[in-house]
């Protein structure tokens, strides 16, 4: 009996040693905006599988998705490429709409409410006036006087905002112009999303000289989740919380306002 | 003739005992011992002294009660004085009679011994030779399990009768009962940790209502000692109760550990406990999670066990008296918990001798002392600290390398200086004070205190070419974890009677930890200050006032009735936020639970077969349910030393311990109290059956196990978003799973090389609907683990090594990567994951070797010893985890490691 027990154990034993190969994971990556007082659009994509072996994931192309809104219901036209749109239907604000589609025998399906405009959005400054830097290990802080323009705008409880802060000159100028800089320093910088009715924008993040616009967007939560820094780790490795059932990917309602501001050279 | 017998008994019994000494040298004859002329002046010296003195210069072999010897203050100058009257000088007023045998082998002996009986651990051979009629059968034996050197009363010592399965535990002030002793033959086995077991012959001498047993703590023996039955074990395996495992903290020394004896981690090598866990000391007992094992220190429950990330336990070795798990099917005495039971002891103290002691390590300083106040009264105090040196940086990084931010390269142009990195240290307390106003009333006030508080924070100061234009910078990231407890008992044992005693127990735990990682940037100069805050902050404050009463009734001699009672307030609040401002989780669950319980031993058939039926009722008003625990233990002594265990139980949990897993920003725990809605109150059944065997210093054991468990709550951020909002009160996700396992253990307990070997087979799966309809490997899943411990011990010299092998645990790993075109155009790579714990990590193994030697004072006692202990000899890279970075759509992989070699020195001194 007792060598019985033991041969099991050690059989056991030698069988558990074995390296799965993840399954290739078809869900579709959706990616679609629903900003308020625009049309519909959606784009669909697969996944890169993290496994060496290739996999033939079924078109994303001829599916019938169809996009509702209350009582209304919209079968949306394919453009190929797994792209998708509605040119009848424009998206309010306030409105909840649903999206569904069949993909390799699963309902794909995710909700999105658009928000309302923010409102009372302002700024301190529309201008500032700032130093070129041209000579690589200049002090910034003695140069510069810090200047900050403040936003604000009527703060929705719970409601979560984003900024983003764009240079939309054509041929924008550098401040900080020295051989260590950069050549491709980006002409868009954003933030974190903020659950507060109010950001200031510090002089120290410009990048360059000119106009500037500053987008106030009313983000969902699903959004603002994609900022959150997800685990990496084995042992806690979760997909991104997503409001997409059987997919991936954005699927968010958006609704914005914008000001503008400009960097003088001094 | 019986009287002759019960004499030579007497004679052979003290010969062996353990407790006294025997001092041997080549015999010597009468006349050759009249001629021994005794030059000697004693001077308030003990008597133990003094025996040393008389063998060590005069040859002299003498057997005698180390423990009472030690306790009489001799004085005499002696000038020539002949061998036999020195030693009958020595007698005189001490309570003490002498007599030489035919080896003229000397025998001090008590003139009244059953008030100061001593063990007698009677051999084979002897009992062979001595075996006579019972003359008493099925009669009731009283009696009390006292320390040879205090006379202080050892608690949860087991007293089992030989060839069957009756047995009996001391109760508080050491008292123990047998309703229905067969016979007056019989012979009793005691064993209690950090004592040498003893097997006690009865005869019809003694006295039946009151045998004062009393036994030897653990005592090196002179070179010369004949030692006869078994050395004291590390571990003991309950051969009468199901999944029971007694540990002597004494022997902790002698396995390897890295800076620290430690309870727990000793613990991981028995088989059912997982150890492949080196962040944890927490234990993983047949599948369970740590927050699924009560653990009790002196009637408090300790709600968090770690130091220094988990790599030491927070329980000081040095203050622990014993410590028993049990690994499944406890009685309904215990409750509150899913999986097992560990129950720890602190030193009640000598009433009689001051002691002192220390440890240091490359890790710590521990220091520990035993005052005795008065003749009833007496107090122990422990107290550990933690050095940041090499070793502690070498621990703190390996299990901190993930939130390890690296030093910033200056500030801006021109740079910074004056980056100052934060300390961090552990620390604990531990105080007893034993009040013994009776001989039937016991107090005890117990206190423990630890504090882990890891900072991996550190600043940026302003530059003196800054400072020079009035501009203050301040830059900095704290990381600061700071976990506590706080737990102190206040208990009072009493014997009520013969057959009835208590303890009453109120006692108060706190538990706190926060984690506030923030990073902060603060910039002035006149007219413009900025300050920046971001960073996440959670907060767990748990609060836990118990009183508890546990009632021992013997109604009959087939029939020991346990009763008791409990109540628990608890208050368990947490909080997590980000950036200071938005408050993501807010929980505040106070509760109360109370209940009772009942259990009834029953010895059947000559004591062949016990069997303890027991219910638990609790009452939980956060659910406003009551809730029942059926519980059943079975013992039957199939033949000899073999024995068939078998168990059953039902258990609920209010209070379980949540992982909110965030590896980039560093895990954390928090314990949540179930309110009946997002976290219910989880449940398990369990089935136990195993057999024992106990053979010429080997003992054998096999169990399985199989566990039901219910309603089981995780914490997940995946689904805490919709369209509108985030709720992390959604996080919490329910679930069911199964455990089930088989454990091999052989262990040798005799001769210098002793040890343990152990297998188990084992698997826990976990259902949870939020992880799709299958069941799925539990995080803690391990299928097969292997320990080997073999100690060897040789003169000054001790000797060990330990292997572990663990097959590996399932891991989660990126099933695809996608990429999402942000608001501001930028795109950012997100992951999908395969199906949950899919993949296995690589095999853990590992070996530790230690090497002690030994210093003993002048009366040969150990007093102490210098270690070396080498951690992770071959060092095997075991990996802890796998860290994921996508970079292009492509997943990189990275092994994060455990510990890899790392040696350690430990100096531990005592007075005695």
């Amino acid at each position: 009996m007792k060598k019985t027990i033991i041969a099991a154990a050690l059989l056991a034993f030698i069988s558990c040693s074995k390296t799965t190969v993840p399954a290739y994971n078809y869900d579709p990556v959706l990616s679609a905006y629903l900003y308020a007082g625009r049309h519909f659009s959606l784009q669909l994509g697969h996944q890169q599988s993290t496994s060496s072996q290739t996999y033939d994931a079924p078109s994303l192309d001829g599916l019938a998705v169809t996009l509702t809104c209350g009582d209304s219901s919209y079968l949306l036209t394919g453009l190929g490429n797994g792209t998708y749109a509605d040119t009848a239907m424009i998206l309010q604000a306030g409105k909840q709409y649903d999206i569904s589609f069949v993909y390799n025998g699963r309902q794909v399906s995710a909700s999105a409410l658009v928000p309302e405009k923010p409102t009372n959005f302002t700024e301190s400054l529309t201008s500032i006036t700032m130093q070129q830097i041209t000579t690589t290990g200049t002090s910034l802080f003695g140069i510069n006087q810090g200047s900050r323009n403040e936003l604000s705008w009527d703060y929705v409880s719970g409601a979560y905002y984003i900024v983003t802060v764009e240079n939309i000159e054509t041929n924008p100028v550098k401040i900080y112009d020295t051989v260590s800089t950069s050549n491709d320093t980006g002409r868009i910088f954003r933030n974190s999303p903020i659950t507060s009715g109010s950001y200031d924008i510090n002089e120290r993040v410009f990048k360059y000289f000119g106009t500037h616009r500053i987008v106030l967007y009313r983000i969902s939560a699903d959004y603002a989740l994609l900022y959150n820094s997800s685990s990496t780790s084995s042992q806690s490795l979760n997909t991104m919380s997503t409001g997409i059932i059987n997919g991936v990917g954005i699927f968010t309602g958006i609704n914005v306002d914008t000001l503008y501001m400009t960097v003088i050279k001094q | 003739m019986n009287r002759v017998v019960i004499l030579l008994l007497l004679l052979v019994l003290s010969a062996t005992t353990r407790g006294q000494i025997f001092k041997k040298n080549p015999p010597k004859t009468p006349s050759a011992l009249d001629k021994i002329k005794v030059y000697e002046h004693f001077r308030a010296e003990t008597l133990d002294t003094v025996y040393n003195t008389l063998h060590d210069r005069y040859g002299l072999n003498i057997v005698y009660d180390t423990a009472y010897c030690n306790s009489v203050i001799f004085s005499y100058w002696y000038t020539g004085t002949p061998a036999p009257l020195a030693l009958e000088i020595t007698t005189r007023g001490n309570d003490l009679s002498y007599t030489t045998d035919s080896l003229n082998v000397i025998h001090i002996k008590a003139k009244h011994p059953h008030k100061i009986l001593l063990p007698k651990a009677v051999n084979t051979a002897n009992e062979r030779k001595y075996k006579y009629t019972p003359v008493n059968t099925s009669f009731t034996l009283k009696g009390h399990i006292v320390d040879d050197s205090t006379s202080d009363a050892v608690v949860n010592a087991v007293i089992s009768v030989e060839h069957s399965s009756l047995s009996a535990n001391s109760d508080g002030a050491g008292a123990f009962v047998f309703q229905d002793m067969p016979s007056d033959t019989m012979t009793l086995l005691v064993s209690a940790t950090g004592y040498k077991e003893q097997r006690i012959k009865l005869n019809q001498g003694m006295d039946k209502n009151e045998l004062v047993i009393g036994i030897a703590p653990d005592i090196k023996m002179l070179e010369e000692a004949i030692i006869k039955g078994k050395k004291e074990e590390l571990f003991k395996m309950n051969m009468t109760q199901v999944s029971a495992i007694k540990l002597t903290p004494s022997k902790l020394a002698e396995i390897p550990n890295v800076g620290e004896k430690d309870i727990m981690r000793t613990f991981q090598l028995m088989p059912g406990i997982s150890a492949a866990n080196e962040s944890s000391s927490g234990l993983y007992v047949r599948g369970g999670t740590p927050d699924q094992n009560l653990v009790l220190y002196d009637g408090f429950t300790v709600y968090q066990v770690d130091h220094l990330y988990g790599f030491f336990s927070a329980f000081n070795a040095n203050a622990v008296k014993d410590a028993t798990i049990y690994k499944g099917g406890f009685d309904a005495k215990y409750g509150g918990r899913l999986s097992s039971v560990t129950d720890m002891t602190g030193k009640e103290g000598s009433t009689k001798q001051f002691n002192i002691g220390g440890d240091l390590s490359l890790l710590s300083m521990n220091l520990f002392t035993e005052i005795p106040v008065t003749d009833n009264l007496s107090v122990v105090a422990a107290v550990r600290k933690s050095w940041q040196g090499p070793i502690y940086d070498w621990i703190f990084n390996s299990f901190n390398r993930n939130t390890t931010a690296s030093q910033p390269s200056g500030g801006g142009p021109g740079g910074a200086d004056g980056v100052t990195k934060a300390r961090s240290y552990f620390y604990d307390v531990n105080t007893r004070v034993t009040f013994r106003p009776t001989k039937k009333d016991l107090f005890y006030y117990s206190f423990f205190n630890g504090c882990d508080d890891l900072n991996n924070g550190f600043t940026i100061n302003t530059p003196p070419f800054l400072a020079a234009q009035g501009i203050t910078l301040n830059i900095g990231t704290t990381d600061v974890t700071k976990y506590s407890n706080t737990g102190m008992a206040l208990a009072w044992l009493r014997k009520w009677s013969k057959n009835i005693n208590s303890n009453t127990t109120l006692s108060y735990s706190n538990y706190q930890s926060s984690r506030d990682r923030v990073t902060t940037g603060s910039f002035f100069r006149p007219g413009d200050t900025t300050t920046t805050k971001t960073g996440i902050f959670e907060n767990n404050n748990l609060k836990d006032l118990s009183v508890r009463s546990d009632w021992e009734w013997n109604i009959s001699k087939w029939n020991q009735v346990g009763i008791g009672a409990f109540g628990t307030k608890y208050d368990i609040t947490y909080s997590y936020s980000h950036n200071d401002t938005s408050l993501l989780l807010d929980k505040d669950d106070p509760g109360l639970l109370a209940g009772a319980y009942l259990q009834d031993k029953l010895n059947l058939f000559d004591g062949k077969v016990s069997i303890t039926p027991g219910v638990r009722l609790s009452y939980f008003d956060a659910t406003n349910k009551t809730y029942t625990e059926p519980r059943l233990s079975l013992n039957y002594n199939i033949a000899g030393n073999l024995s068939f265990k078998t168990a059953y139980g039902k258990y609920y949990q209010f209070a379980n311990r949540i992982t909110r897993e965030d590896i980039t920003a560093g895990s954390s725990q928090f314990w949540v109290l179930a309110d009946g809605t997002s976290v219910p109150v989880s449940s398990a059944t369990h089935y136990i059956a195993g057999l024992s065997y106990e053979k010429n210093g080997y003992s054998f054991g096999i169990e399985g196990y199989y566990k039901q468990l219910s309603d089981l709550s995780q914490f997940s951020e995946r689904n805490v978003a919709n369209a509108t909002s985030i709720n992390y009160e959604t996080a919490f996700y329910t679930g069911n799973g199964e455990s089930k396992g088989i454990e091999f253990m052989v262990q040798k307990s005799a001769g210098r090389f002793t040890g343990w070997a152990s297998y188990t087979l084992a698997s826990t799966m976990y259902h949870f609907p939020i992880y799709g309809s299958g069941w799925f490997p539990a995080d803690q899943d391990v299928n097969h683990e292997v320990k080997l411990v073999g100690m060897y011990k040789y003169k000054h010299w001790d000797f060990a090594a330990t292997w572990i092998y663990a097959s590996g645990k399932p891991y989660t790993a990126p099933g695809g990567t996608y990429a999402v075109t942000l608001l501001d155009g930028t795109t950012q790579n997100y992951f999908t994951t395969t199906s949950k714990n899919t993949l296995r990590l690589p095999d853990y193994h590992r070996m530790d070797i230690s090497v002690n030697y030994h210093f003993y004072n002048e009366k040969k006692k150990d007093i102490g010893y210098i270690g070396l202990s080498l951690f992770n000899v071959y060092a095997r890279n075991n990996v802890w985890y796998k860290q994921f970075t996508v970079v292009d759509n492509s997943v990189i992989e990275t092994n994060v490691n455990y510990l890899s070699f790392t040696p350690n020195l430990t100096l531990s001194l005592k007075m005695r």
